[in-house]
């Protein structure tokens, strides 16, 4: 119990024996206030910052003394030249991944396309790609306009494509859907004058709707105004890889 | 007597009060070991460290060639992936080893546990990219408009051009990875009242993850788990273009 009253003494006591020598000496025995409010709050305050503060303090001292302290020195010896000649054989492997010719990056939140020769920017400008619509027909049919993502290559090429309009063209538009060979289908100079296939029907085209370039407009495919088109067409070759995301 | 049990029940609760204080301050350092236990532990990463992990001053050059290895370990998956460079400040899109997208990270905070790993376990975390077990977002991944096909060309036509809305949401986007690490992205500019609220109410949602983690942890008597966390700001039209382009389970190469 002695114990106990020994260090209750010298917790709480002491400053609050300094409090009272520091209230007793001169203003703060003058204002009241002082002496009953604002000196214990200060004292709970220096109690709740210290009970705040003391975690960071024990997180610093533990992991500095659980850390490696060798870690950050500077490299020296021949470990460190056998090891930077593997990060350079690494890094030459790393660069071969990225094509040497022509290829395409479309960004399809952004609506922009990037047209790349190796690691050199050609062009970056607007494009269109899928809405995100979902066109419901009823319960029997249903079809998603969104742009896929990934990796593609070219796989055809077409100069003044024709459109073959495909069931929900003839659905969105409140039309009866017609016979697959049905003349009807056949739509030409809506695509403009060029069209890249990347294979499942979608297609990197052009549009008569030139001022939606730049919005999510389309039913999958990737738009671009009449001069990026031709571009992108005398650019990439079939085989040319295409990057969507 | 009455008195005496009071001053008693204080030092009491403020011995326990530093107990807990204790616990919660450790965490962090109990995590770290952790990290290097499991590495030690590893028989199969262990078989391939050499010499070169035990040298002093290595350090630096095991960190790059770890995220070489795990750029090139990138390259063989076919979905489209992050890259998080904090030395560069930059977070890139890749996909089989070739980068699509590279933004500038504004700002960036990393937690001291990761920045204090010994190179054999940082080799360990980072020379293969880091899983993605659960992310939350305020984007919508994929802003779908539903829409019941038109009776008749009346009808359509009433919807002809019209442009589909653009769904704008603020941009936080949370990803709990492999090893309990955690990755923050956020936008860098609160332009508006609702990326302030949309902030304020993530910011809310991460504490509360964080406090139940720690009474979970003192409740069982134990050193509550921690989650090192790394913290990126980014312009949030990049943050939407990384966030929508990445799968649902997507992969992460991190270079600190």
């Amino acid at each position: 119990m002695n114990l106990f009253a020994n260090f209750h003494l010298s917790v709480v006591s002491f400053p609050k024996r300094l409090i009272n020598l520091w209230g007793s000496a001169g203003f703060a025995q003058r204002v009241p206030g002082i002496r009953r409010i604002l000196l214990p709050a200060g004292l709970w305050l220096g109690i709740a910052s210290a009970l705040y503060m003391y975690p960071n303090v024990v997180r610093y001292v533990s992991l500095v003394l659980v850390a490696d302290r060798g870690a950050d020195q500077e490299p020296a010896g021949q470990a460190g030249a056998l090891l930077q000649q593997e990060i350079e054989e690494m890094d030459k492997k790393i660069a071969a991944r990225t094509p040497k010719s022509h290829y395409l990056v479309i960004n399809t939140a952004a609506n922009e396309f990037s047209l790349y020769k190796g690691t050199q920017l050609i062009k970056t400008d607007k494009c269109s790609t899928g809405s995100y619509t979902l066109l419901k027909n009823g319960d029997k049919q249903q079809w998603m306009f969104k742009t896929p993502k990934g990796e593609f290559r070219i796989r055809n090429k077409t100069r003044s494509p024709v459109w073959k309009k495909p069931d929900w063209a003839f659905v969105e538009e409140g039309l009866p859907v017609p016979s697959p060979n049905h003349s009807s289908r056949f739509e030409y100079g809506v695509l403009g004058d060029y069209s890249l296939s990347l294979g499942d029907g979608y297609l990197i085209h052009g549009t008569l709707f030139q001022r939606f370039i730049g919005l999510p407009v389309t039913h999958g495919c990737v738009r671009l105004n009449d001069e990026n088109l031709e571009l992108v067409f005398k650019s990439l070759p079939i085989g040319a890889k295409v990057y969507i995301y | 007597m009455v008195k005496r049990i009071i001053r008693l029940s204080v030092y009491v609760l403020l011995g326990l009060v530093l107990i807990v204080l204790t616990m919660i301050g450790a965490a962090p350092a109990r995590k770290l070991r952790a990290y290097e236990q499991a590495a030690v532990a590893d028989s199969l990463f262990m078989a391939h460290v050499d010499s070169a992990y035990q040298a002093a001053g290595l350090g630096p050059l095991l960190k790059e060639a770890a995220y070489k290895k795990a750029l090139l370990a990138l390259a063989a998956y076919d979905s489209i992936a992050m890259i998080i460079s904090l030395p560069d400040s930059t977070v890139m899109l890749a996909i089989h080893g070739v980068v699509i997208h590279s933004s500038r990270i504004s700002g960036f905070e990393q937690d001291d546990v990761l920045s204090k790993l010994s190179p054999i376990a940082y080799s360990r975390m980072f020379s293969v990219p880091v899983q993605v077990t659960g992310q939350y977002s305020t984007i919508v991944k994929e802003p779908i408009v539903e829409r019941q096909a038109p009776k008749d060309t009346m009808e359509a036509s009433l919807n002809a051009f019209k442009p589909d809305t653009l769904i704008q949401n603020p941009g936080f986007l949370l990803m709990d990875m492999e090893y309990g690490i955690r990755l923050v992205l956020e936008q860098d500019s609160l332009d508006t009242p609702e990326s302030v609220k949309v902030g304020r109410a993530f910011r809310r949602q991460l504490v509360r993850q964080d406090a139940e983690r720690m009474f979970l942890g003192l409740s069982q008597g134990t050193i509550p788990d921690y989650t090192p966390t790394i913290t990126l700001a980014l312009p949030l039209d990049d943050l939407r273009s990384v966030y929508r382009a990445l799968p649902a389970i997507p992969y992460v190469v991190v270079r600190m």
